[in-house]
């Protein structure tokens, strides 16, 4: 891959048959699909035959080819239409998600905390309907709650706090040092601003003009997605030793509508908001 | 106030819902005359009648680390007046992708962003069925945060079972039918098949297949540790194990209080008097938390607190293990099944993201310490190694690994029995 690919990063990646991985990413259209979607010119959208035989791990498709010709395609549902407040274990409405944000943290902590660009406020991670307690697994009745998790930048900690939906309370919180759920969004798009201004961006910057003929000077004219990065004793620069401690990741991005740029020699140190390369 | 948004919210939604799910069997709790709440409502069900008169029964939802959640699956038979209840909860609880030269390990579900790379599914991948939108807030695209994303489809699977009749023209046969409910995930290159199918007869298979690309930096491999995939000795790909953990939460009939037994069996060469071997199975019963290693002649079940089949035999299901690699790499992949007491904050199998409180351990194996197991969880850990081959490109053939859980005297007898045939419990009577 090195030998074939001469660009400034070393890798970009973009032979067609990766490409392929890279394009259902942006558009459904043209995913490859699995067995059905070569039997209609590879389009994928209209994969109709064939797929009931297809990938199955165990079982097999079965012997009535003839039928499985008949399978129409799958039919698209929507988002659910939900309401104010979810039922049993549906997944959180958006009115439950808003007020678990708003109930989990007060105005000291919104202003004391710090978010991946060090606003005030610490950074949203995830909110997520909780696992029941112990003691009501087997009830059906069980009251609905959340977990909602905020990484603090201020500090590098994990917080979790656990909030009851009927009765608004904050039942637990809980504070980790060195844990580090998947990057949200927000800290990967940071992350990829970071290394985009960085010296160390360079051979990135390089290779988007390459592919695309523009400079690249903004996150948003990628698809970016990210990994968490620890460091490991005697497996990194110095300048990486804190990462796992601190929050780190290393990053996967692709122009849009266009091939991978392999960058994970590069690591950006979110907390110190630095970038550092790997041997 | 509470209490009565909860009732009357309860009988507009069983109104609603009909005959789906709401009330389990026997074991409502007794404390309400109201009926309990509905598990979930009816855009988070999936219900599926098969053509072979099974229903499977469940609530999905969609977590932020660990992406698809199964709830209160429930499964019904021909003949069975009431759904029964299954499980809790079922997931993934992690791929750990550790590569052979050291050089990298990933924990794909809490630090890869497996959920957030939920992928769009083509029409033509989900052959007859419906691909519900699912909302992933951090997904990785910002407009595409509403992914077309999880199939529920149904497929034939072969013969259910064939038996001759005593005419030489009458065959007693049924073709199987599955309910199937994936996803795809993107993660790195590779994109990941999770595939929950759900047999008319009662068994589950839960399996995960790799496809997508191979990682392409990792194709400078040249120490023995990789394979060439390129012409003559190019591009080596680099060796590395997908060790994937699934994390069941039984509540058969409805109690999560199941109790766990293994049976191991041991052959002895044939005494004077025998005509061949013998073999001699054993029960234990396992009270306590275990690390659990698979072997020949060794099974796990999980048997209904409550449960009985109308044979009178306790309801279980069959922990039936897929092939696997065991990687020993790490010390929650030293084992091939984990039981451990039921602790919510207790989610990943490796680098565990929940709230556990200073100190806690934050793997599998670390939270196998004794306790008396009340409420037992089931963490299944299945490995591949993946020494790339020429084949590997492109896309990547997808992979599986995986497991079953199959029910053991969950009916008294075979729940898909022809009504010609169902007088045939307990001894076989001539002529049919």
């Amino acid at each position: 891959m090195r030998k074939i690919v001469r660009r400034h990063l070393g890798k970009v990646v973009a032979g067609a048959g990766i490409a392929v991985a890279g394009t259902a990413l942006m558009v459904a259209v043209t995913l490859p699909g699995s067995a059905g979607a070569d039997e209609t010119g590879g389009t994928g959208n209209s994969g109709t035959s064939g797929s009931a035989s297809g990938s199955a791990g165990t079982g097999g498709g079965g012997g009535q080819s003839g039928q499985q010709a008949a399978v129409p395609p799958g039919v698209v549902e929507q988002v659910p239409a939900e309401g104010a407040k979810g039922k049993g274990r549906d997944p959180l409405t958006d009115g439950e998600m808003a007020r678990v944000e708003h109930l989990a943290l007060s105005r000291q902590q919104l202003g004391s905390g710090e978010d991946v660009t060090g606003q005030p406020g610490p950074q949203r991670i995830s909110v997520d309907l909780a696992e029941p307690e112990a003691a009501e697994a087997d009830d059906p009745n069980a009251p609905r709650r959340a977990d909602v998790s905020y990484y603090d930048y201020k500090n590098d900690t994990l917080v979790t706090r656990t909030v009851n939906l009927d009765t608004g309370k904050v039942e637990r919180t809980g504070t980790q040092h060195g844990v580090q759920p998947p990057p949200g969004r927000a800290e990967t798009t940071e992350a990829a601003r970071l290394l985009i201004a960085d010296p160390l961006g360079a051979g990135l910057r390089a290779d988007y003009k390459d592919a695309t003929g523009k400079e690249l000077t903004s996150p948003d004219q990628l698809l970016v997605s990210s990994m968490v990065y620890r460091a490991t004793p005697g497996a990194q620069p110095a300048v990486l030793d804190a990462c796992g401690d601190h929050r780190c990741v290393r990053l996967f991005p692709k122009v849009k509508n266009g091939p991978w740029i392999d960058s994970r020699s590069l690591i950006i140190d979110l907390s110190a908001r630095k970038v550092a390369k790997l041997g | 106030m509470r209490e009565k948004y909860v009732l009357v919210g309860l009988s507009a939604v069983a109104l609603a819902a009909g005959l789906t799910t709401a009330a389990g069997p026997a074991t409502a709790q007794p404390k309400a005359a109201a009926a309990p709440a509905a598990d979930c409502s009816a855009a988070y069900r999936i219900e599926q009648k098969l053509s072979t008169g099974t229903t499977w029964r469940m609530c999905w939802r969609y977590e932020s680390a660990a992406g698809l959640v199964l709830e209160k699956i429930s499964y019904q038979p021909p003949g069975e007046a009431q759904p029964i209840k299954v499980l809790n909860s079922a997931r993934l609880a992690q791929i750990h992708v550790p590569y052979d030269d050291g050089q990298a390990e990933y924990q794909d579900l809490t630090g890869a962003g497996f959920a957030q790379g939920l992928m769009n599914m083509a029409p033509g991948e989900c052959p007859g069925g419906t691909i519900k939108t699912v909302k992933v807030p951090e997904a990785w695209d910002p407009e595409h945060a509403n992914v077309k994303g999880l199939c529920t489809t149904t497929r034939t699977r072969g013969h259910a079972y064939r038996m001759q009749g005593d005419t030489a023209n009458k065959v007693w046969q049924t073709q199987g039918k599955d309910l199937l409910v994936y996803t795809v995930n993107q993660t790195g290159w590779y994109e990941y098949i999770t595939e929950w199918r759900f047999q008319d007869d009662g068994t589950i298979n839960m399996n995960v297949g790799a496809t997508g690309s191979l990682s392409p930096g990792d194709y400078d491999a040249g120490d023995g540790r990789g394979w060439p995939i390129g012409k003559g000795a190019k591009a080596y790909a680099t060796s590395h194990s997908h060790n994937v953990f699934w994390r069941l939460d039984f509540g058969l009939d409805g109690s999560s209080k199941g109790k766990v037994e293994q049976y191991d069996s041991v052959v002895s060469p044939p005494r004077s008097g025998e005509e061949g071997p013998t073999n001699k199975t054993t029960r234990t019963q396992v009270k306590k938390e275990l690390a659990g290693d698979a072997k020949s002649m060794r099974w796990w079940r999980m048997v209904s607190a409550t449960g009985k089949n109308k044979d009178g035999h306790a309801r279980s299901y069959e922990i039936v293990p897929g092939a696997t690699t065991k990687y020993p790499g790490r010390g929650y992949t030293r084992h091939d099944l984990y039981f451990t007491e039921y602790n919510k904050c207790e989610q990943f199998a490796s680098d565990n993201l929940g709230n556990c409180g200073a100190g806690a351990k934050k793997s599998v194996d670390g939270w196998v310490n004794g306790q008396t197991l009340t409420h037992p969880l089931v963490w299944v850990n299945v490995g591949f190694h993946h020494i790339a081959r020429d084949e590997d490109q492109q896309p990547m053939p997808i992979h599986w690994q995986g497991f079953s859980l199959a029910p053991r005297d969950v009916t008294a007898m075979n729940p898909l029995t022809p009504a010609a045939l169902a007088d045939q419990n307990g001894h076989v009577e001539n002529g049919s």
